[in-house]
């Protein structure tokens, strides 16, 4: 706990001392450049976010992909927990197979080729997302039934558990945190990989808005964009890793 | 006197690679009698203890012979303790016990103790909203343990359940199984291989050699308290001189 304290103070004076050496060397320093722009530059950017950037709007439609992914993937592991706690056999190989494609096919060149596919239509990040999802939920949902100590089966079943109930009640509750704690780094991914997908389709989202300030060579929203970005991400992530304490740090030892 | 549970013949051997087999249970024959109360399997470490209390249990049913529990086939599975801790770390102290309620309950079983006679039963009073991660083994054992016997079975299969104890938990664990046993009637059958703490908790030991495993000893303690002193002794001189091979690997 101390240690993560300690590496969270870390990452706090790194980033003040950022902003510090941002404000005294391109606010003072180099205050003309093509590289970053001054401080003052981007605060004022913020209002043109609102009016010429719709940032509330497209910030919205980037949340929804990305929650709406997660909670799409989410339900549908858990309709079908039985069957992949228990490694069923199509379920598994099927994985697996995935697993091998995966390893020769980075997920972005599936974003490629769906933007090409589904040309013109709003769903192909939420396809997207709720897919490489599922599949990244696969992946450690097989890993964590995989390590599931025989212990806890054994005991149960001698205590009289069935088949039902040893996999809803014990190897799906032994799982959950696993899950839980794979969350924030899904969260993450979904984040980049969602921005690129609106950045290259075009539509709504934060990555249209990168793209338009790229376009217009508008560095200072560019700049602003980026900060309210990283913002909400870490907001985001916070309170994921809130719930995640609270609700699923027990586990299996 | 009556025969509670008894072993006839029971042999188990794993299948390896390219057919050969690896024989662990060599014809394994003993019963425990109606009064014997605490019984232990005394044998070395990786001798097949676990093996055998599986098999006892019906977890694995894999083996050769047969198992007679008050001279009928064991049609239930017997409550099992294995050596790492069972309870599940997503629930609390009372989320544990009541678990298998609904299991009894999904059986169609009568329960015959209630949640809180079985938290006190174990020692678990004031703690019934603790969780079981993060806290000792002693701990933990004393959910498995009330779980057991919430079963209402009349024996409980312990597997080694000393081992990962400091001196003081298990002193006290050794009294509790002591207490439950004599105040509820309850049988419990251990395996160990520290010969301290089989002679000091059992009515009877049944010392096992290794490689594969086999009865070689049957050791009434109840009836001779002096000869049994005597032979714990015998045996711990034996094993600190290195003369039993077959034993290696049991601890003093």
């Amino acid at each position: 706990m101390s240690d993560r304290l300690h590496s969270r103070g870390k990452y706090a004076y790194l980033l003040i001392a950022f902003i510090l050496f941002w404000i005294v060397l391109f606010e003072f320093v180099l205050s003309a450049n093509s590289f970053l722009p001054s401080p003052y530059f981007v605060i004022i950017s913020i209002g043109d976010l609102f009016s010429d950037y719709h940032i509330l709007v497209n910030i919205l439609s980037t949340l929804t992909a990305v929650y709406f992914s997660i909670i799409a993937a989410l339900f549908i592991i858990w309709v079908f927990r039985i069957y992949l706690v228990n490694g069923h056999n199509l379920i598994r190989h099927t994985i697996d197979a995935l697993g091998w494609f995966a390893g020769f096919v980075p997920s972005i060149i599936l974003a490629f080729f769906l933007i090409y596919w589904l040309d013109g239509s709003g769903y192909v990040k939420y396809i997207f997302g709720s897919f490489s999802c599922l599949i990244l939920f696969f992946f450690k949902l097989e890993d964590a039934a995989g390590k599931i100590g025989s212990e806890y089966i054994d005991a149960a079943v001698s205590l009289g558990a069935d088949h039902k109930m040893i996999s809803g009640k014990i190897r799906w509750k032994s799982v959950i945190p696993a899950v839980a704690h794979y969350v924030p780094e899904i969260h993450l991914y979904l984040w980049s990989m969602i921005i690129i997908i609106e950045y290259i389709k075009g539509g709504s989202g934060l990555g249209v808005v990168f793209r338009q300030a790229l376009l217009y060579k508008d560095l200072p929203v560019l700049f602003s964009t980026a900060l309210f970005t990283i913002i909400v991400i870490l907001l985001a992530e916070s309170l994921i890793k809130y719930l995640n304490n609270k609700y699923f740090a027990r586990v299996m030892e | 006197m009556n025969n509670f549970l008894e072993l006839k013949n029971i042999i188990k051997d794993y299948r390896g690679e390219a057919g050969s087999k690896l024989l662990v249970l060599d014809k394994i024959n003993f019963t425990i009698n109606e009064d014997d109360y605490i019984t232990s399997v005394l044998a070395p470490a990786g001798c097949g203890k676990t093996t055998l209390l599986r098999i006892i249990s019906g977890l694995d049913y894999e083996y050769e012979g047969s198992i007679l529990l008050k001279g009928n086939k064991v049609i239930n599975k017997l409550p099992f303790i294995p050596e790492n801790p069972s309870s599940f770390p997503w629930l609390d102290v009372e989320g544990n016990i009541k678990i298998v309620f609904r299991m009894l309950d999904n059986l169609g079983s009568t329960i015959d103790y209630k949640l809180q006679e079985l938290i006190d039963l174990t020692g678990l009073t004031g703690y019934e909203k603790h969780f079981p991660d993060n806290k000792s083994y002693g701990f933990r054992f004393r959910i498995s343990l009330a779980r057991a016997i919430a079963v209402s079975s009349q024996i409980i299969l312990l597997d080694d359940p000393f081992k990962l104890m400091n001196a003081e938990t298990k002193e006290e664990l050794l009294q509790l199984i002591k207490n439950i046993s004599s105040s509820r009637g309850l049988r419990f059958l251990i395996s160990t291989s520290n010969i301290t703490d089989s002679f000091e908790i059992s009515n009877r030991i049944f010392l096992m050699s290794n490689n594969p495993a086999s009865v070689i000893e049957d050791i009434q303690i109840g009836k001779n308290s002096q000869g049994s002193e005597q032979r714990k002794n015998e045996l711990k001189v034996l094993l600190e001189k290195g003369n039993l091979k077959s034993l290696a690997n049991l601890s003093i």
